[in-house]
């Protein structure tokens, strides 16, 4: 039996879940609960993820929600296969955790209000609120600065290889480099760098093929 | 050398502590002056880039963000003290849930209510009535979901307490206390027990005990 997910694919947070099934060659089944029309609020959905969300995760009898957690849950059961995505110590480990939390408080509580207004809002018709957006972007250049900081040392987040802590950062960094916020990215030469390295993997690619973002 | 915590008398850090303390791990506190701005200082800096507390030192091992703190701390420490991280990896998954669910559902409107109520006049900005009402109604729906959830469950990863429980600790008891809503934990009550579970747990009174604000 192959684990289903529910969620949209072209989402951010599926997104995160699908990237780890194929870094670590996990089989998956994508159940399509459609954003659009607001599936995820119906009562079906609210019994797989009591908060209205997507994604959930359906294996066999085990249930889970909260696309960090799901990814982490699979990134352990199947540590011996595909990519290492969580480090080679306990000390490295909590390392990638800190990254990855860093990526939850402080870099998607500023990529969210952008991509919901500049894409999502558009797409339902919805006003954008430029104002929001303008003070958004301010605050994430100081963010920026850290993560180039930190990009200028290491190769990746967490040291020498790629993990779960960078994987995290890919969907809503998808997102934000179709806005005219990927000028902050490129003009910081660490995150550019980084960015072009994580997107040429290979699962990556993968990814977009499937959300339908048609590239090679 | 001992572990040393940053910031232990802000709430951040109490999930750091709390768990250090559950796990009978001993340790160091080191006092930030967040009002003379010692956390903007370079000296800081170099320890957590982001200007916030807590920051973890452990020898030479430097480690920053509360809950993973808390999963460094659970893990190294894991055969002693209560096993906060489940004994399977479906629980371990269970409690990443609920840890995560508090970080990225529970804490935000609980947030905005502790800089609005409790810190904006300190910190000088003006506080803003329509985003507290917003952020109670939004805890408020996030609460209903959890008083659901906790008539089936003990606490909330299963039928014994995990990390996922404790990081609530800090900020709940802000909201039961100083921000002055804790009807909104008292008027439900599979929420209301499980509270009065967790925080009467010796661990987190000598938390509240030893790092409490000065007054």
């Amino acid at each position: 039996m192959v684990v289903k997910l529910y969620g949209q694919v072209t989402a951010a947070c599926p997104q995160r879940v699908l990237l780890c099934f194929l870094e670590k060659e996990i089989e998956f089944e994508i159940v399509h609960v459609d954003l659009d029309t607001l599936e995820q609020k119906k009562p079906e959905h609210l019994l797989r993820q009591p908060f209205g969300q997507v994604p959930a995760i359906e294996d066999g009898d085990f249930k889970l929600f909260e696309s960090r957690a799901i990814a982490r849950y699979y990134a352990t059961k199947y540590a011996d296969q595909g990519t290492n995505l969580l480090g080679k110590s306990l000390e490295h480990r909590a390392i990638v955790d800190q990254w990855a939390d860093v990526e939850t408080h402080y870099f998607n509580v500023l990529a969210f209000p952008i991509v919901l207004n500049l894409v999502i809002k558009p797409r339902l018709g919805e006003e954008c609120d430029v104002v929001l957006v303008e003070e958004t972007k301010v605050k994430l250049e100081v963010v920026l600065d850290i993560y180039e900081n930190r990009l200028a040392s290491n190769r990746f987040l967490a040291g020498d290889e790629f993990t779960m802590a960078d994987l995290t950062h890919m969907p809503a960094m998808g997102h934000l480099m179709g806005t005219d916020v990927n000028r902050m990215v490129k003009a910081r030469v660490n995150m550019n760098r980084w960015w072009e390295d994580i997107t040429a993997r290979p699962a990556w690619k993968k990814l977009m093929k499937m959300a339908g973002f048609g590239l090679a | 050398m001992v572990l040393k915590v940053y910031g232990p008398h802000f709430a951040s850090p109490k999930r750091a502590l709390v768990t250090l303390i559950e796990k009978g791990v001993a340790f160091e506190t080191v006092p930030v002056d967040l009002m003379k701005g010692e956390h903007k200082q370079p000296a800081y800096l170099a320890l957590q880039p982001f200007g916030t507390v807590p920051a973890v030192v452990d020898g030479d091992y430097k480690i920053f963000e509360s809950r993973a703190v808390m999963r460094y701390v659970a893990e190294k420490y894991r055969s002693q003290g209560p096993d906060l991280l489940g004994k399977t990896v479906e629980e371990r998954g269970q409690v990443e849930q609920w840890l995560d669910v508090e970080a990225t559902t529970f804490h935000p409107p609980l947030l905005n209510l502790t800089l609005h109520i409790m810190f904006a006049s300190v910190m000088g900005f003006p506080s803003d009535e329509k985003l507290i009402k917003e952020s109670e109604e939004k805890l408020s729906a996030v609460l209903d979901v959890y008083e659901a959830h906790l008539s089936k469950s003990k606490y909330l990863a299963g039928d014994f307490v995990s990390l996922a429980d404790l990081a609530h600790l800090p900020f709940t008891d802000y909201l039961v206390g100083p921000i002055g809503k804790a009807y909104m934990i008292k008027d439900r009550k599979h929420v209301s027990a499980w509270w009065n579970d967790i925080s009467s747990r010796p661990a987190w009174k000598e938390t509240l005990e030893k790092y409490s604000f000065p007054a």
